[in-house]
């Protein structure tokens, strides 16, 4: 009786080693299959060194240097404008190398071309939006193809009062809105269409409205410029919104057959502030329209570099880019 | 003579040895059985993640190409090399690029079979260039912009 206890307690021994071996062994390959699939995610999600960060991190740093060397407004020429704006780039070239040189990428921006421009500056808040020889209709710019910054603050005091023509409804088309005191802002394309920018008066608030007219005679809705606790309102043209907000009628710049001509009518009906940015340099625009940039005295112009395009190349173990991108602060397109 | 015990009554050493065998076969049977189903379904959804994450790497390093393409203003050389795993689940896999049959901005989709047609993975690529459809083997591939058809192509490296 011994011995067949004996025998039974090796067999469930035995089968119990058993038993357990195969378990291990299972555990073991589902284990193995859950590590292949932990690897798997990891290896997927490793970065990649970017060629779009270095064409925006070129572009922002020429739109950085355009921007400064606007600002001087010093007395100078295109030629030597131009000569800094290409020293600055081949500067920051030079260090932005550096920087990817050491991650292993080649790479390098500079400028194909920079478009010589010219800023009109309005900055007398007291001043009518006349020509410099007092003009209430005047050109400001006649070959213009781009146009950016067109900004004005507007003193509603100065505005006359045209209650009336804020319903779009009993004032649908230009000719009915044809009024002698009142301040437009005019634009002929080349193939002759006239968009007109209207700016008036209306409410118990003294609020400036602007309404659009069309080349086809219609007229857009009306967009409100609140004057808030001051009698000072803005209407952004290039970004065509006005202080309350987004002013859609405002966009048509993008639809103009360049080159057109910007033109003020009326601007005795106008005070304020204002600014625009165009591709013209000061030579071919209407010079005695404005003031000169050492006067300071409103309207005046002062020599810009309007955009530039410039070339980007980036190479690395994977990637490999070459082109060109413009670059123009604050430009509608 | 034999004396039979109380608790060895009807009990041989035969029967013991062959109900033991028994009882561990079948439990044999039952756990190798469950335990390779559990094994094969974990390595068809192994096969299945890698398919689907490398679609989505090779769609994000098409719309990477984009972007450097529709970011610029003229672009002579967009080019990017993707390395994609060569084999998937221990198999090979195909990729297949077809239109989605949208423009302004265009779509495609970039779909991975295995070769045993288990596994596959579809991933929708939306991009303001056209992508040219193709059908290439998995493995290394480069995405390139061809200026002249101003197209993004996928082929192996």
């Amino acid at each position: 009786m011994e011995r067949i206890a004996q025998d039974r307690g090796q067999l469930f021994l035995s089968g119990a080693l058993v038993f357990a071996t195969i378990l291990l062994t299972i555990a073991l390959l589902i284990n193995g299959v859950a590590v292949t699939e932990t690897t798997t995610t990891s290896q997927h999600t490793q970065s990649r060194p970017s060629a779009a960060a270095y064409q925006s991190t070129a572009a922002n740093t020429a739109l950085g240097i355009i921007n400064q060397l606007n600002q001087h407004q010093n007395e100078t020429t295109y030629g030597s404008l131009q000569a800094e704006y290409t020293t600055a780039i081949q500067e920051s070239d030079t260090l932005l190398t550096d920087t990817y040189d050491s991650s292993g990428q080649l790479t390098g921006f500079s400028p194909v071309v920079a478009t010589n421009g010219t800023r009109i500056i309005h900055s007398d808040a007291n001043r009518r939006f006349t020509s410099a020889g007092g003009d209430h209709d005047w050109t400001l710019t006649t070959e213009t193809k781009q146009t950016r910054r067109f900004r004005m603050m507007l003193d509603s005091s100065a505005i006359d009062d045209n209650d009336e023509f804020h319903d779009a409804d009993d004032y649908p088309t230009k000719s009915s809105l044809d009024d002698p005191d009142m301040f437009r802002v005019q634009v002929v394309d080349d193939a002759g269409e006239e968009w007109v920018i209207y700016v008036f008066r209306a409410g118990p608030d003294n609020d400036i409205y602007v309404r659009v007219g069309y080349p086809d005679g219609t007229v857009s809705d009306t967009c409100e410029a609140d004057t808030g606790d001051n009698t000072i309102a803005e209407v952004d043209i290039s970004e065509a919104e006005t202080n309350n907000g987004g002013c859609p009628p405002l966009q048509f710049f993008s639809a103009l057959d360049a080159p057109y001509q910007i033109s003020f009518k009326d601007g005795d009906d106008a005070m304020g502030t204002y600014t625009l940015t165009v591709d013209q340099p000061i030579e071919t625009l209407p010079t005695w329209n404005f003031h000169t940039l050492e006067s300071r005295d409103s309207p005046y112009v002062t020599r810009v570099i309007y955009g530039s395009t410039i070339a980007v190349e980036y190479y690395s173990e994977t990637t490999s880019y070459n082109g060109t991108i413009r670059v123009a602060p604050g430009e509608q397109r | 003579m034999r004396t039979d015990s109380k608790g060895e009554r009807g009990v041989s050493t035969v029967m013991a040895y062959i109900t033991a065998l028994g009882i561990t076969a079948v439990l044999l049977a039952i756990i190798i059985g469950g335990g390779s189903d559990i094994a094969l379904s974990k390595a068809q959804g192994v096969t299945e993640t890698e398919l689907e994450l490398t679609s989505e790497d090779l769609a994000g390093d098409v719309e990477r190409v984009d972007r450097l393409v529709v970011s610029g203003d003229t672009t002579s050389i967009a080019q990017m090399q993707v390395d994609l795993p060569e084999r998937a689940g221990g198999g090979v896999y195909s990729i297949h690029v077809t239109d989605a049959g949208d423009s302004n901005p265009e779509t495609a989709y970039l779909r991975l079979v295995s070769d045993s047609g288990q596994a596959s993975s579809r991933v929708f690529v939306r991009t303001a260039t056209p992508i040219q459809t193709t059908t290439i083997q998995g493995g290394d591939v480069v995405v390139t912009y061809n200026e002249t058809a101003d197209v993004l192509v996928i082929q192996n490296d």
